[in-house]
């Protein structure tokens, strides 16, 4: 290795090989990704998002907000809830099998379970007893079925139902995925926390609502002003500490609100096909005939 | 592969040296400037963890903007800038061979320090573009594009036009980084900034493009500078070429993707092939470590002078950062250490740790050399050691012992969420901010010296009849300092 030539020829073929695998092979395998319909809300997703939301995504880079907050959920497998769908014909046989597959019901439960079907049987098994405790009620008359919940420690915490997936950032722009979490991570952010003015309020100063929160405060998204005539319905209620100077009001400027908007609009609200769960839409009751994997 | 024999006469050497001395000088005092001011930058962000209000009605210097203003400083003026200075120098001398357009390098230079101070105004004014170390504005990288054609151009026509045909180890590494500087900074921000590919394949590109900077064309500049100066500090011979070879060719090969820790948002074989890039990397960086074990080898750390300690400092950062990364790429670590502070950990070790010190090692070995004015106070330099060592080693133990308790934290559900930030994170901060203003300390007496240095030379010129006659000035002022010279270097 020791004539220029040589060298120069290595170092591109080194550069080659780096590119085509590390460049353009992701970009092959997802580059032309695209939305795709999901039955349970029955749209294509993602969708692009609209309106002022659009803006909050341009605040939210410019305020560098990615240094400390990732948008990704992770997630380390999956447990399984058994219902018990259809108890069939044969009830004093099915009941027995209920209270076989979880001993600690009582002889009242096994049967209330029965005879109110559909009702979960048990909660938070591993594939292998919901394979067993389906080889159980085989040829009995009842159906059973697994719903599917991720866990994780990121899921525990309620930062988001099912783990993120490529998908969900599709139509971001550039996509701010984060890879610090000195604050929790914002994917499903718009559904833990849907108060507006909570975020008004943590945004111009997080220790308004946050007792020794880190987190920066961003005055400069609001305009102190002296009130008018009367006090503006948008004022921020500021108590204590952070309340303005007597005869001033603080309101948000519209890069604010569209932060606000954009924070509002990070929910992780159905499964994808890489990410199943159970699907809660409205009523609990509807658990079951949504993602369910039959255990047959 | 020898560089402590040479052919040449001391006065050959003058004039060598002296081809490069003012651009050199400008490189040089431009990249210890950045480097204050990215030391200014991280510890205003440092100190806005402990005081949300600090600074806080400002949206130029919010913490989201510090950071990479900081990263983006830290790397272009300091790192890359002074990485340009230093295998520009090690070209020359290896090749012994004169600059080839000084004028031309001079023009380039400025060029590259007007697009990193666009770039940086610009993420401080809102516009920088999210993607870590590629935050500039997207108009900034054609600047600096044109800016390095002319740099990297004039290193690559000095390097052709050596009159040592040979090439030693350091003259691979630093050619390979050379052509691929350009080749990830076009890709990069073509694809990145320019005109975006979508979704979760931006983090992909953005991978590639921080691996391929830090670990090929910062860590080969820096490998490059350690290969060569510690067997010259201590006068040996290089233990074997062919475990360079070895090594270049690893880390050529995988170091375009290491590091990336596997998130669950991407393809698993993002993951797991940055896993193995990562140890194969490592791998390398034991191979060389060995190699310069072997080279150096019981002598002792006195005799190569403060230089020497220097380059010391980063080769062992260099080695543990390499390690460390091959092993936070693991499963299981790497689901405690995701998304916490010890990935900043990784990359202050890597960036301030071995490459920062590596280029500070040099400038303080060879500015001397080249503008032939010893540094008017010695002891100045130790204390910049010291404080640089000392703060770079806090923050760097800080981030990566509270990155761990951070994701530890993290990943039980049982403790809340601020129960995390109030033992894991603020009291590592408060500890870092420490070794930050250490930094800034070291950084600031630097750029003190260094730009002492610039204007005595100057002057020095000025007064032996300006600029036109500054070969005979040379070699009338190193007079002294030649005996030296030519018997400890080439
Ligand atoms: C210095 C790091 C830092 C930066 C920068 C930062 N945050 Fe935070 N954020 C935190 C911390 C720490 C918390 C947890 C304490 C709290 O709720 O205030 C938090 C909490 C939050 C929460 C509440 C989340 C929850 O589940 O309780 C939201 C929403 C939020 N941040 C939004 C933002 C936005 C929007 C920005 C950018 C304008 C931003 N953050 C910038 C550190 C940061």
């Amino acid at each position: 290795m020791n004539q220029g030539p040589l060298l120069f020829l290595s170092v591109l073929c080194a550069m080659a090989a780096s590119w085509m695998g590390f460049v353009l092979m992701p970009q092959v395998q997802l580059g032309n990704q695209s939305t795709r319909l999901v039955k349970e809300i029955g749209r294509h997703y993602p969708a692009e998002r609209g309106g002022i939301a659009v803006k909050g995504h341009d605040v939210y880079r410019a305020a560098g907000c990615v240094s400390c907050h990732t948008q990704q959920v992770r997630q380390s497998g999956f447990i399984f809830d058994i219902v018990l769908t259809d108890a069939g014909d044969f009830t004093d046989l099915v009941t027995s099998l209920v209270q076989q597959a979880n001993g600690d019901l009582s002889d009242q439960q096994a049967a209330d379970i029965v005879a109110n079907a559909p009702k979960t049987i048990l909660e938070g098994v591993s594939k292998q007893t919901v394979d067993s405790i389906a080889f159980l009620f085989k040829d009995s008359g009842g159906k059973v079925a697994a719903n599917i919940r991720p866990t994780g420690p990121d899921i525990d915490r309620g930062w988001g139902p099912r783990q993120t997936v490529g998908l969900d950032y599709l139509f971001d722009e550039p996509v701010l995925m984060g890879s610090q979490r000195i604050g929790p991570d914002l994917a499903d952010v718009g559904s833990r926390l849907a108060d507006r003015n909570w975020h008004l309020l943590h945004l111009y100063h997080p220790r308004t609502v946050v007792e020794k929160s880190i987190m920066p405060a961003y005055p400069y998204l609001f305009e102190t002003r002296e009130i008018g005539d009367s006090p503006s319905p948008d004022a921020l209620a500021l108590k204590g500490e952070f309340a303005p100077e007597e005869g001033m009001e603080v309101i948000p400027t519209p890069e604010a609100n569209a932060l606000v908007e954009y924070l509002l609009s990070l929910r992780i609200f159905h499964p994808v096909f890489e990410a199943p769960y159970i699907f809660t839409q409205a009523e609990p009751s509807e658990n079951i005939d949504s993602e369910m994997e039959p255990a047959e | 592969m020898d560089v402590t024999q040479s052919s040449k006469s001391p006065s050959d050497w003058t004039e060598i040296d002296s081809s490069y001395r003012f651009p050199t000088l400008f490189l040089a005092s431009k990249a210890v400037a950045w480097l204050l001011l990215g030391s200014i930058f991280s510890l205003i962000a440092s100190i806005k963890m402990h005081s949300p209000s600090f600074l806080a009605s400002c949206p130029w210097v919010t913490y989201g903007v510090m950071i990479p203003a900081a990263l983006n400083a830290v790397v272009y003026g300091f790192a890359l800038q002074g990485a340009f200075a230093a295998l520009l120098w090690i070209t020359m001398r290896l090749g012994q061979v004169k600059l080839v357009g000084p004028g031309y390098l001079f023009i380039g230079s400025a060029l590259w320090n007007i697009g990193v101070l666009l770039g940086v105004i610009g993420i401080m004014a809102g516009h920088g573009s999210g993607h870590t170390y590629l935050e500039m504005p997207g108009f900034v990288s054609p600047i600096l594009f044109a800016a390095y054609t002319l740099i990297g151009g004039i290193a690559l026509v000095t390097f052709h036009k050596r009159q040592v045909r040979e090439l030693y180890p350091s003259q691979w590494f630093i050619f390979a980084a050379l052509y691929w500087f350009p080749w990830i900074l076009t890709a990069g921000s073509y694809l990145l900034v320019m005109s975006p590919v979508r979704g979760v394949t931006q983090m992909i590109i953005g991978g590639w493009y921080a691996s391929g900077l830090n670990v090929i064309v910062l860590g080969f500049v820096g490998i490059a500078i350690i290969q060569y100066m510690l067997p010259k500090l201590t006068k040996r011979d290089l233990h074997n070429g062919y475990l360079s070879l070895f090594s270049f060719w690893i880390i050529m090969l995988f170091g375009g993707f290491t590091g990336l820790l596997p998130g669950q948002s991407l393809p698993s074989w993002v993951g797991s092939l940055s896993a193995v890039c990562s140890v194969f990397v490592a791998f390398a960086w034991l191979v060389l470590a060995y190699n310069i074990y072997r080279t150096i080898g019981g002598v002792s750390g006195k005799s190569g002078g403060l230089s020497y300690k220097f380059i010391y400092f980063s080769a062992a950062a260099g080695l543990l950062s390499a390690v460390l990364t091959a092993w936070a790429s693991r499963a299981s670590v790497a689901d405690v250490i995701q998304f916490t502070l010890f990935l900043p950990g990784l990359k202050w070790l890597h960036l301030y740790g071995f490459v920062g010190m590596g280029l500070l090692g040099c400038i303080h070995y060879f500015l001397p050399k080249i503008t032939g004015i010893e540094w008017s106070r010695p002891a100045q330099w130790t204390a910049i050691f010291w404080t640089y060592a000392i703060g770079t080693s806090l923050v760097g133990i800080a981030f990566l012992v509270g990155g761990w308790k951070h994701g530890k934290g993290l990943i039980d559900p049982e403790t809340p969420f601020m129960d995390v930030v109030r033992e894991g994170i603020a009291p590592f901060v408060r500890m870092s901010t420490v070794g930050e203003l250490l930094v800034f300390v070291a950084a600031a007496l630097l750029c003190w010296n260094v730009t002492t240095l610039f204007c005595r030379t100057y002057c020095s010129c000025l007064c032996l009849g300006g600029l036109s006659q500054n070969k005979a000035g040379t070699s009338s002022e190193t007079k002294k300092s030649q005996p030296k010279k030519s018997s400890k270097n080439k």
